[in-house]
Protein backbone atom coordinates (compact mmCIF):
# COMPACT_ATOMS: atom_id res chain seq x y z
CA UNK A 1 0.00 0.00 0.00
CA UNK A 2 1.26 3.41 -0.90
CA UNK A 3 2.33 5.52 1.71
CA UNK A 4 -0.01 9.36 2.22
CA UNK A 5 3.35 10.53 1.09
CA UNK A 6 3.52 8.95 -2.22
CA UNK A 7 -0.05 9.54 -3.14
CA UNK A 8 0.15 13.34 -2.18
CA UNK A 9 3.67 12.99 -4.48
CA UNK A 10 1.09 11.41 -7.01
CA UNK A 11 -1.64 14.11 -6.38
CA UNK A 12 1.00 16.64 -7.38
CA UNK A 13 1.84 14.90 -10.82
CA UNK A 14 -2.20 15.21 -11.65
CA UNK A 15 -3.30 12.03 -9.87
CA UNK A 16 -6.13 13.72 -8.74
CA UNK A 17 -7.36 10.33 -7.28
CA UNK A 18 -4.29 10.03 -4.94
CA UNK A 19 -5.60 12.31 -3.32
CA UNK A 20 -9.05 11.79 -2.45
CA UNK A 21 -7.49 7.87 -1.33
CA UNK A 22 -5.29 10.47 1.10
CA UNK A 23 -8.79 11.99 2.39
CA UNK A 24 -10.75 8.84 2.65
CA UNK A 25 -7.91 7.27 4.93
CA UNK A 26 -8.39 10.30 6.97
CA UNK A 27 -11.34 11.73 6.78
CA UNK A 28 -13.05 10.02 10.07
CA UNK A 29 -10.41 11.23 12.15
CA UNK A 30 -10.71 14.81 11.36
CA UNK A 31 -13.90 14.69 11.10
CA UNK A 32 -14.38 13.83 14.57
CA UNK A 33 -11.72 16.00 15.46
CA UNK A 34 -13.71 18.95 14.39
CA UNK A 35 -17.10 17.89 15.46
CA UNK A 36 -14.89 17.82 19.42
CA UNK A 37 -13.96 21.32 18.78
CA UNK A 38 -16.61 23.21 17.41
CA UNK A 39 -19.88 20.54 17.29
CA UNK A 40 -20.95 18.50 14.96
CA UNK A 41 -23.15 21.39 13.01
CA UNK A 42 -19.99 23.56 12.27
CA UNK A 43 -17.75 20.20 11.90
CA UNK A 44 -19.89 19.65 8.58
CA UNK A 45 -19.96 23.02 7.55
CA UNK A 46 -15.78 23.47 7.64
CA UNK A 47 -15.12 19.54 6.81
CA UNK A 48 -15.52 20.60 3.06
CA UNK A 49 -13.12 23.41 3.54
CA UNK A 50 -10.64 21.55 5.36
CA UNK A 51 -9.77 18.85 2.05
CA UNK A 52 -9.80 22.29 0.00
CA UNK A 53 -7.40 23.79 1.73
CA UNK A 54 -5.57 20.25 2.24
CA UNK A 55 -5.27 20.06 -1.15
CA UNK A 56 -4.33 23.56 -2.21
CA UNK A 57 -1.29 23.52 0.06
CA UNK A 58 -0.25 20.03 -0.50
CA UNK A 59 2.97 20.97 -2.59
CA UNK A 60 4.12 22.05 1.28
CA UNK A 61 3.76 18.41 2.22
CA UNK A 62 6.91 17.27 3.87
CA UNK A 63 7.50 14.10 2.19
CA UNK A 64 10.05 12.46 4.75
CA UNK A 65 6.88 12.13 6.57
CA UNK A 66 5.34 8.42 5.47
CA UNK A 67 1.70 9.45 7.75
CA UNK A 68 -0.29 12.57 6.67
CA UNK A 69 -2.80 13.05 9.28
CA UNK A 70 -0.89 15.22 11.43
CA UNK A 71 -0.34 17.30 9.13
CA UNK A 72 -3.99 17.44 8.11
CA UNK A 73 -4.89 17.88 11.82
CA UNK A 74 -2.61 21.31 11.24
CA UNK A 75 -4.70 22.01 8.37
CA UNK A 76 -7.90 21.36 10.21
CA UNK A 77 -6.81 23.51 13.11
CA UNK A 78 -5.75 26.44 11.07
CA UNK A 79 -9.62 26.18 9.45
CA UNK A 80 -10.64 26.20 13.15
CA UNK A 81 -8.53 29.15 14.13
CA UNK A 82 -10.47 30.91 10.69
CA UNK A 83 -13.61 30.22 11.40
CA UNK A 84 -14.07 31.10 15.27
CA UNK A 85 -12.47 34.30 14.38
CA UNK A 86 -14.66 34.86 11.52
CA UNK A 87 -17.79 33.91 13.70
CA UNK A 88 -19.42 35.89 15.94
CA UNK A 89 -19.50 35.25 19.52
CA UNK A 90 -22.51 34.09 19.84
CA UNK A 91 -21.81 31.36 17.00
CA UNK A 92 -18.94 29.81 19.08
CA UNK A 93 -21.10 29.89 22.30
CA UNK A 94 -24.08 28.04 20.60
CA UNK A 95 -21.47 25.48 19.15
CA UNK A 96 -20.18 25.07 22.92
CA UNK A 97 -24.05 24.64 23.83
CA UNK A 98 -24.09 22.31 20.97
CA UNK A 99 -21.83 20.46 21.89
CA UNK A 100 -23.16 19.69 25.84
CA UNK A 101 -26.57 19.18 24.52
CA UNK A 102 -25.11 16.41 22.14
CA UNK A 103 -23.47 14.68 24.84
CA UNK A 104 -26.58 12.86 26.15
CA UNK A 105 -27.00 9.23 24.80
CA UNK A 106 -25.85 7.64 28.71
CA UNK A 107 -28.54 7.87 31.43
CA UNK A 108 -25.65 9.95 33.49
CA UNK A 109 -25.47 13.01 31.15
CA UNK A 110 -25.88 14.75 33.85
CA UNK A 111 -22.86 13.89 36.04
CA UNK A 112 -21.17 13.65 32.26
CA UNK A 113 -22.40 17.63 31.76
CA UNK A 114 -21.07 18.89 34.91
CA UNK A 115 -17.86 16.92 34.68
CA UNK A 116 -17.51 18.47 31.04
CA UNK A 117 -18.31 22.08 32.18
CA UNK A 118 -15.80 21.72 34.77
CA UNK A 119 -13.23 20.58 32.97
CA UNK A 120 -14.24 22.88 29.66
CA UNK A 121 -13.81 25.95 32.86
CA UNK A 122 -10.30 25.11 33.43
CA UNK A 123 -9.34 24.23 30.11
CA UNK A 124 -10.29 27.38 29.22
CA UNK A 125 -7.83 28.85 31.25
CA UNK A 126 -4.64 26.82 29.92
CA UNK A 127 -2.86 28.76 27.37
CA UNK A 128 -4.21 27.92 23.67
CA UNK A 129 -1.02 25.69 22.41
CA UNK A 130 -1.18 23.95 25.92
CA UNK A 131 -4.65 23.28 25.34
CA UNK A 132 -3.47 22.15 21.55
CA UNK A 133 -1.27 19.64 23.01
CA UNK A 134 -3.46 18.29 25.75
CA UNK A 135 -6.53 17.90 23.21
CA UNK A 136 -4.33 16.44 20.48
CA UNK A 137 -2.55 13.84 22.79
CA UNK A 138 -5.63 12.77 25.06
CA UNK A 139 -8.24 12.92 21.96
CA UNK A 140 -6.71 12.25 19.10
CA UNK A 141 -3.99 9.84 20.61
CA UNK A 142 -0.77 11.71 18.48
CA UNK A 143 2.11 11.21 20.48
CA UNK A 144 3.79 14.07 21.49
CA UNK A 145 5.93 14.64 18.77
CA UNK A 146 3.30 13.85 16.28
CA UNK A 147 1.42 16.90 18.05
CA UNK A 148 4.53 19.24 17.91
CA UNK A 149 4.16 18.87 13.88
CA UNK A 150 0.66 19.63 13.98
CA UNK A 151 1.54 22.93 15.71
CA UNK A 152 4.43 23.62 13.76
CA UNK A 153 6.75 23.43 16.76
CA UNK A 154 9.93 20.99 17.82
CA UNK A 155 9.14 17.82 20.02
CA UNK A 156 10.30 19.36 22.97
CA UNK A 157 8.55 21.92 22.71
CA UNK A 158 5.23 20.25 22.46
CA UNK A 159 6.45 17.99 25.32
CA UNK A 160 7.02 20.83 27.54
CA UNK A 161 3.95 22.31 26.55
CA UNK A 162 2.20 18.80 27.66
CA UNK A 163 3.53 19.09 30.98
CA UNK A 164 2.68 22.22 32.07
CA UNK A 165 -0.80 21.12 30.98
CA UNK A 166 -1.21 18.16 32.81
CA UNK A 167 0.14 20.42 35.67
CA UNK A 168 -2.06 23.44 35.32
CA UNK A 169 -4.94 21.01 34.72
CA UNK A 170 -4.31 18.16 37.89
CA UNK A 171 -3.68 21.58 40.42
CA UNK A 172 -7.02 23.54 39.08
CA UNK A 173 -9.30 23.19 41.70
CA UNK A 174 -12.12 21.98 39.61
CA UNK A 175 -10.30 19.21 38.83
CA UNK A 176 -8.38 18.38 41.63
CA UNK A 177 -12.37 17.61 42.64
CA UNK A 178 -13.50 15.53 40.21
CA UNK A 179 -10.27 13.17 40.56
CA UNK A 180 -11.09 13.18 44.53
CA UNK A 181 -14.64 11.68 43.74
CA UNK A 182 -15.89 8.62 41.53
CA UNK A 183 -16.79 9.67 38.31
CA UNK A 184 -19.20 7.68 36.08
CA UNK B 1 -7.93 8.20 37.45
CA UNK B 2 -5.77 10.94 36.58
CA UNK B 3 -6.12 14.07 34.53
CA UNK B 4 -6.20 12.55 31.17
CA UNK B 5 -8.36 10.03 31.59
CA UNK B 6 -11.10 12.92 32.54
CA UNK B 7 -10.25 14.27 29.39
CA UNK B 8 -10.63 11.58 27.82
CA UNK B 9 -14.33 11.62 29.14
CA UNK B 10 -15.14 14.55 26.84
CA UNK B 11 -13.75 12.24 23.58
CA UNK B 12 -17.08 10.87 22.56
CA UNK B 13 -19.16 13.30 20.45
CA UNK B 14 -21.63 12.42 17.72
CA UNK B 15 -19.56 12.24 14.45
CA UNK B 16 -20.34 14.47 11.20
CA UNK B 17 -23.02 12.95 9.21
CA UNK B 18 -22.19 10.89 5.78
CA UNK B 19 -23.74 13.14 3.98
CA UNK B 20 -21.23 15.79 5.30
CA UNK B 21 -18.17 13.34 4.34
CA UNK B 22 -19.79 13.35 1.06
CA UNK B 23 -20.36 17.16 0.70
CA UNK B 24 -16.87 17.46 2.07
CA UNK B 25 -15.76 15.23 -0.94
CA UNK B 26 -17.72 16.95 -3.19
CA UNK B 27 -16.44 20.25 -2.65
CA UNK B 28 -12.89 18.48 -2.82
CA UNK B 29 -13.48 17.38 -6.21
CA UNK B 30 -14.73 20.78 -6.97
CA UNK B 31 -11.59 22.10 -6.01
CA UNK B 32 -9.72 19.76 -7.74
CA UNK B 33 -11.23 20.16 -11.15
CA UNK B 34 -11.04 24.11 -11.09
CA UNK B 35 -7.64 25.43 -11.76
CA UNK B 36 -7.43 28.61 -9.89
CA UNK B 37 -8.18 28.96 -5.82
CA UNK B 38 -11.42 28.31 -4.46
CA UNK B 39 -12.76 31.95 -3.44
CA UNK B 40 -12.85 32.26 0.08
CA UNK B 41 -16.21 34.14 0.67
CA UNK B 42 -16.66 36.19 3.57
CA UNK B 43 -18.64 35.77 7.06
CA UNK B 44 -20.79 38.04 8.15
CA UNK B 45 -20.53 39.33 11.49
CA UNK B 46 -23.93 40.13 12.19
CA UNK B 47 -26.69 37.43 11.70
CA UNK B 48 -30.25 37.25 10.41
CA UNK B 49 -32.57 34.59 10.93
CA UNK B 50 -31.13 30.91 11.14
CA UNK B 51 -31.53 29.21 8.27
CA UNK B 52 -32.04 32.03 6.32
CA UNK B 53 -28.38 34.05 7.81
CA UNK B 54 -26.59 31.43 7.50
CA UNK B 55 -27.23 30.36 4.32
CA UNK B 56 -27.59 33.78 2.70
CA UNK B 57 -24.14 34.56 4.52
CA UNK B 58 -22.73 31.32 3.69
CA UNK B 59 -23.36 32.44 -0.16
CA UNK B 60 -21.95 35.88 0.18
CA UNK B 61 -25.11 37.15 -0.73
CA UNK B 62 -25.31 40.53 -0.79
CA UNK B 63 -28.23 43.08 -0.97
CA UNK B 64 -30.04 45.56 -3.97
CA UNK B 65 -31.16 48.45 -2.74
CA UNK B 66 -32.45 51.89 -3.57
CA UNK B 67 -30.32 54.41 -1.81
CA UNK B 68 -31.24 58.20 -1.18
CA UNK B 69 -29.48 60.97 -2.71
CA UNK B 70 -27.73 63.96 -1.26
CA UNK B 71 -27.74 67.01 -2.91
CA UNK B 72 -29.25 65.57 -6.13
CA UNK B 73 -26.70 62.85 -7.06
CA UNK B 74 -26.99 60.42 -9.30
CA UNK B 75 -28.80 57.22 -7.45
CA UNK B 76 -28.09 53.82 -8.54
CA UNK B 77 -31.25 52.52 -9.65
CA UNK B 78 -32.29 49.46 -7.83
CA UNK B 79 -35.61 47.28 -7.22
CA UNK B 80 -38.33 49.34 -7.05
CA UNK B 81 -39.85 48.09 -3.64
CA UNK B 82 -37.40 49.13 -1.59
CA UNK B 83 -37.75 52.24 0.51
CA UNK B 84 -35.52 54.71 -0.11
CA UNK B 85 -33.31 56.04 2.72
CA UNK B 86 -32.00 59.44 3.45
CA UNK B 87 -28.19 60.35 4.38
CA UNK B 88 -28.40 61.52 7.73
CA UNK B 89 -25.61 64.37 7.72
CA UNK B 90 -25.82 66.04 11.09
CA UNK B 91 -24.38 63.39 13.16
CA UNK B 92 -21.36 63.30 15.97
CA UNK B 93 -19.95 60.56 13.78
CA UNK B 94 -19.15 62.83 10.54
CA UNK B 95 -17.64 65.29 12.85
CA UNK B 96 -15.64 62.41 14.72
CA UNK B 97 -14.28 61.45 11.29
CA UNK B 98 -13.37 64.23 9.94
CA UNK B 99 -11.38 64.97 12.94
CA UNK B 100 -10.06 61.21 12.62
CA UNK B 101 -9.14 61.80 9.05
CA UNK B 102 -7.07 65.40 9.70
CA UNK B 103 -5.38 63.14 12.54
CA UNK B 104 -4.17 60.95 10.28
CA UNK B 105 -2.88 57.28 10.25
CA UNK B 106 0.14 56.64 12.86
CA UNK B 107 3.39 55.38 11.11
CA UNK B 108 3.54 51.53 10.71
CA UNK B 109 2.29 49.27 7.50
CA UNK B 110 -0.18 47.18 9.85
CA UNK B 111 -3.16 47.24 11.86
CA UNK B 112 -3.13 44.57 15.14
CA UNK B 113 -6.43 43.68 16.19
CA UNK B 114 -6.91 41.72 19.21
CA UNK B 115 -10.34 40.66 19.65
CA UNK B 116 -11.39 39.06 23.09
CA UNK B 117 -14.76 37.49 23.09
CA UNK B 118 -16.33 36.68 26.08
CA UNK B 119 -17.34 32.58 25.88
CA UNK B 120 -19.45 30.68 28.54
CA UNK B 121 -16.41 29.03 28.96
CA UNK B 122 -13.95 32.23 29.51
CA UNK B 123 -12.28 34.42 27.46
CA UNK B 124 -11.03 33.11 23.99
CA UNK B 125 -8.31 35.90 22.14
CA UNK B 126 -7.66 36.05 18.61
CA UNK B 127 -4.53 38.18 17.59
CA UNK B 128 -4.66 39.21 13.68
CA UNK B 129 -2.61 41.43 11.84
CA UNK B 130 -4.00 42.87 8.38
CA UNK B 131 -0.88 44.49 6.43
CA UNK B 132 -1.70 47.63 3.91
CA UNK B 133 -0.51 45.63 1.21
CA UNK B 134 -3.83 43.52 2.04
CA UNK B 135 -1.93 40.40 4.02
CA UNK B 136 -3.63 38.89 6.92
CA UNK B 137 -1.24 36.68 9.73
CA UNK B 138 -3.53 35.51 12.59
CA UNK B 139 -2.77 33.88 16.08
CA UNK B 140 -4.23 32.81 19.20
CA UNK B 141 -1.76 34.29 21.32
CA UNK B 142 1.28 36.95 20.78
CA UNK B 143 3.86 34.46 20.65
CA UNK B 144 1.60 32.37 17.93
CA UNK B 145 1.35 35.37 15.93
CA UNK B 146 4.84 36.76 15.84
CA UNK B 147 5.75 32.81 14.34
CA UNK B 148 3.01 32.91 11.77
CA UNK B 149 4.33 36.61 10.54
CA UNK B 150 8.18 35.07 10.96
CA UNK B 151 7.25 32.15 9.06
CA UNK B 152 5.22 33.98 6.49
CA UNK B 153 2.32 32.01 6.81
CA UNK B 154 -0.17 34.50 5.67
CA UNK B 155 -4.09 33.33 4.94
CA UNK B 156 -5.21 33.48 1.54
CA UNK B 157 -5.73 36.81 0.02
CA UNK B 158 -9.39 38.07 0.70
CA UNK B 159 -11.36 40.09 -1.93
CA UNK B 160 -14.11 40.75 0.52
CA UNK B 161 -11.82 42.74 2.97
CA UNK B 162 -10.38 44.62 -0.20
CA UNK B 163 -13.34 45.56 -1.14
CA UNK B 164 -14.80 47.07 2.38
CA UNK B 165 -11.43 49.18 2.84
CA UNK B 166 -11.46 50.21 -0.27
CA UNK B 167 -15.38 51.26 -0.10
CA UNK B 168 -14.33 52.51 3.27
CA UNK B 169 -11.80 54.56 2.11
CA UNK B 170 -13.93 56.10 -0.69
CA UNK B 171 -16.33 57.07 1.66
CA UNK B 172 -13.84 59.26 3.58
CA UNK B 173 -12.51 60.77 0.41
CA UNK B 174 -16.27 62.31 -0.48
CA UNK B 175 -18.14 59.87 -2.67
CA UNK B 176 -20.04 58.45 -0.07
CA UNK B 177 -23.27 57.26 -2.31
CA UNK B 178 -20.47 54.91 -4.56
CA UNK B 179 -19.14 53.70 -1.56
CA UNK B 180 -22.04 52.85 0.00
CA UNK B 181 -23.23 51.02 -2.61
CA UNK B 182 -19.79 49.09 -3.31
CA UNK B 183 -19.70 48.72 0.49
CA UNK B 184 -23.08 47.00 0.32
CA UNK B 185 -22.23 44.87 -2.75
CA UNK B 186 -18.88 43.64 -1.56
CA UNK B 187 -19.72 40.22 -1.58
CA UNK B 188 -21.87 40.05 -4.49
CA UNK B 189 -25.48 41.15 -5.79
CA UNK B 190 -28.01 39.20 -5.84
CA UNK B 191 -30.59 41.13 -4.86
CA UNK B 192 -29.47 42.90 -8.00
CA UNK B 193 -28.43 46.62 -6.49
CA UNK B 194 -28.62 48.19 -9.89
CA UNK B 195 -30.56 46.33 -11.28
CA UNK B 196 -34.38 46.16 -12.73
CA UNK B 197 -36.43 43.93 -11.19
CA UNK B 198 -36.43 41.20 -13.51
CA UNK B 199 -32.55 40.97 -13.21
CA UNK B 200 -33.14 41.18 -9.83
CA UNK B 201 -35.34 38.42 -9.38
CA UNK B 202 -32.87 36.35 -11.43
CA UNK B 203 -29.85 37.37 -9.47
CA UNK B 204 -31.81 36.10 -6.04
CA UNK B 205 -32.81 32.79 -8.04
CA UNK B 206 -29.10 32.06 -8.91
CA UNK B 207 -27.70 33.16 -5.46
CA UNK B 208 -30.44 30.52 -4.04
CA UNK B 209 -29.80 28.01 -6.34
CA UNK B 210 -26.35 27.77 -4.34
CA UNK B 211 -27.76 27.19 -0.84
CA UNK B 212 -30.91 25.52 -1.89
CA UNK B 213 -29.49 22.22 0.00
CA UNK B 214 -29.56 24.29 3.06
CA UNK B 215 -32.92 25.38 2.92
CA UNK B 216 -34.02 21.26 2.01
CA UNK B 217 -31.98 20.22 5.19
CA UNK B 218 -33.52 22.01 7.30
CA UNK B 219 -36.95 21.32 5.53
CA UNK B 220 -37.74 25.15 4.54
CA UNK B 221 -38.38 26.29 1.79
CA UNK B 222 -36.49 28.44 -0.13
CA UNK B 223 -37.35 31.89 0.58
CA UNK B 224 -38.69 34.43 -2.34
CA UNK B 225 -36.78 37.45 -3.02
CA UNK B 226 -37.58 39.72 0.06
CA UNK B 227 -39.31 42.85 -1.17
CA UNK B 228 -40.72 46.20 0.83
CA UNK B 229 -39.41 46.60 4.44
CA UNK B 230 -37.72 43.24 4.22
CA UNK B 231 -35.65 44.14 1.53
CA UNK B 232 -34.65 47.64 2.97
CA UNK B 233 -33.74 45.84 6.37
CA UNK B 234 -31.35 43.25 4.54
CA UNK B 235 -29.50 46.32 2.68
CA UNK B 236 -28.90 47.71 5.97
CA UNK B 237 -28.37 44.78 7.84
CA UNK B 238 -25.51 44.13 4.74
CA UNK B 239 -24.39 47.63 5.05
CA UNK B 240 -24.13 47.69 8.90
CA UNK B 241 -22.66 44.53 8.57
CA UNK B 242 -19.91 45.16 5.83
CA UNK B 243 -18.97 48.68 7.17
CA UNK B 244 -18.27 47.49 10.98
CA UNK B 245 -16.05 44.35 9.22
CA UNK B 246 -13.78 47.26 7.30
CA UNK B 247 -13.53 48.85 10.99
CA UNK B 248 -13.24 45.70 12.47
CA UNK B 249 -10.05 44.99 10.34
CA UNK B 250 -8.22 48.21 9.44
CA UNK B 251 -9.45 50.30 12.52
CA UNK B 252 -6.06 51.71 12.91
CA UNK B 253 -5.90 53.16 9.34
CA UNK B 254 -7.58 56.44 9.61
CA UNK B 255 -8.88 56.82 6.36
CA UNK B 256 -10.64 53.78 6.57
CA UNK B 257 -12.12 54.53 9.74
CA UNK B 258 -13.10 57.96 9.34
CA UNK B 259 -15.12 56.33 5.92
CA UNK B 260 -16.68 53.41 8.46
CA UNK B 261 -17.91 56.50 10.78
CA UNK B 262 -18.99 58.02 7.49
CA UNK B 263 -21.09 55.93 6.11
CA UNK B 264 -22.68 54.53 9.41
CA UNK B 265 -24.01 58.26 10.10
CA UNK B 266 -25.92 57.12 7.09
CA UNK B 267 -27.71 55.00 8.92
CA UNK B 268 -31.37 55.49 10.32
CA UNK B 269 -31.50 52.29 12.00
CA UNK B 270 -28.31 53.10 13.92
CA UNK B 271 -28.74 55.31 16.99
CA UNK B 272 -25.94 57.27 18.63
CA UNK B 273 -25.49 57.76 21.91
CA UNK B 274 -23.28 58.61 24.58
CA UNK B 275 -21.08 56.42 27.24
CA UNK B 276 -18.01 56.24 28.82
CA UNK B 277 -15.29 53.23 29.04
CA UNK B 278 -12.88 52.91 31.79
CA UNK B 279 -12.96 56.77 32.34
CA UNK B 280 -12.79 57.30 28.48
CA UNK B 281 -15.43 59.00 26.42
CA UNK B 282 -17.28 56.56 24.16
CA UNK B 283 -19.74 56.26 21.67
CA UNK B 284 -22.73 54.01 21.00
CA UNK B 285 -23.86 52.94 18.08
CA UNK B 286 -27.06 50.93 18.30
CA UNK B 287 -28.18 48.90 15.39
CA UNK B 288 -32.05 48.54 15.45
CA UNK B 289 -33.27 44.91 15.99
CA UNK B 290 -35.00 45.29 12.56
CA UNK B 291 -31.78 45.44 10.89
CA UNK B 292 -30.47 42.18 12.81
CA UNK B 293 -32.87 39.75 11.82
CA UNK B 294 -35.54 40.87 14.67
CA UNK B 295 -33.71 38.79 17.96
CA UNK B 296 -30.82 40.91 18.77
CA UNK B 297 -29.69 44.57 19.18
CA UNK B 298 -26.47 44.95 18.23
CA UNK B 299 -24.23 47.82 20.04
CA UNK B 300 -20.80 48.72 18.47
CA UNK B 301 -18.91 51.42 21.18
CA UNK B 302 -16.33 53.51 19.59
CA UNK B 303 -13.81 55.57 21.40
CA UNK B 304 -15.06 59.66 21.34
CA UNK B 305 -11.90 60.59 20.74
CA UNK B 306 -10.45 58.63 17.76
CA UNK B 307 -13.57 56.40 16.41
CA UNK B 308 -11.53 53.51 17.60
CA UNK B 309 -13.53 50.21 18.35
CA UNK B 310 -13.72 48.79 22.05
CA UNK B 311 -16.29 46.55 21.90
CA UNK B 312 -19.18 44.98 20.18
CA UNK B 313 -22.28 43.28 21.88
CA UNK B 314 -25.36 41.56 21.09
CA UNK B 315 -28.39 41.83 23.50
CA UNK B 316 -31.36 39.55 22.75
CA UNK B 317 -34.47 41.00 21.92
CA UNK B 318 -37.30 39.78 24.68
CA UNK B 319 -39.42 37.70 23.54
CA UNK B 320 -38.39 37.64 20.00
CA UNK B 321 -39.24 34.52 17.72
CA UNK B 322 -36.27 33.19 17.50
CA UNK B 323 -34.37 34.46 20.96
CA UNK B 324 -30.50 34.91 20.04
CA UNK B 325 -27.71 34.42 22.23
CA UNK B 326 -25.67 37.24 23.99
CA UNK B 327 -22.74 38.13 23.03
CA UNK B 328 -19.96 40.72 23.90
CA UNK B 329 -16.60 40.98 22.01
CA UNK B 330 -13.71 43.44 22.75
CA UNK B 331 -11.24 45.21 20.85
CA UNK B 332 -7.82 46.65 20.92
CA UNK B 333 -6.12 48.05 17.93
CA UNK B 334 -2.82 49.41 17.14
CA UNK B 335 -0.66 50.77 14.53
CA UNK B 336 2.58 48.15 14.14
CA UNK B 337 5.00 47.28 11.94
CA UNK B 338 5.55 43.86 10.47
CA UNK B 339 8.91 43.51 11.56
CA UNK B 340 8.00 44.29 14.40
CA UNK B 341 5.16 41.74 15.30
CA UNK B 342 7.70 38.86 13.79
CA UNK B 343 10.60 39.62 16.10
CA UNK B 344 7.68 39.45 19.14
CA UNK B 345 7.93 42.74 20.03
CA UNK B 346 3.93 43.41 20.57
Amino acid sequence: MSSDAELIGRSLRGDTDAFVEVISRHEAAIGNYLARRVGRQAAEDVLGDVWVAAYESRASYDSSYPEARPWLYGVALNRLRRHWRSEPAEEPASDLTGVASDWDPWPAVDARVDTQALLRRALARLKPDEREVLGLVAWEDLTVAEAGRVLDIPAGTARRLLHQARKALREAPEVAALLQVPTT
Amino acid sequence: MDEMDLMKTMREVPSPSSEAYDRARTALHTAMAEPVNTVVRPKRWTSWTKVGVAAVGAAAVAAAVVMGTTGGGSVPAGPSDAAPQEVVVESPLVKLASAVKAAGTLPGDSSLIINTKLLPDGPKQYYTVYTDKGQVFTGDSAQNLAATVAKGAAEPASPFNAKVTAAARLAANGDVEKAKFDMITAAGNPLGLGLSPAEADKAWAQAMAEVEEKFRKAGQKVPDRPTGKDLENRINNHLFSNTTHALYIAASDAEVRAGVLKLLATMKDVTIGKTDVDGQAALTLTAAPAIQGGNTTYVLTVNADNGLPIRSEGIPVKDAAEPSKPWVVNYKTARVNLADVAAGKI
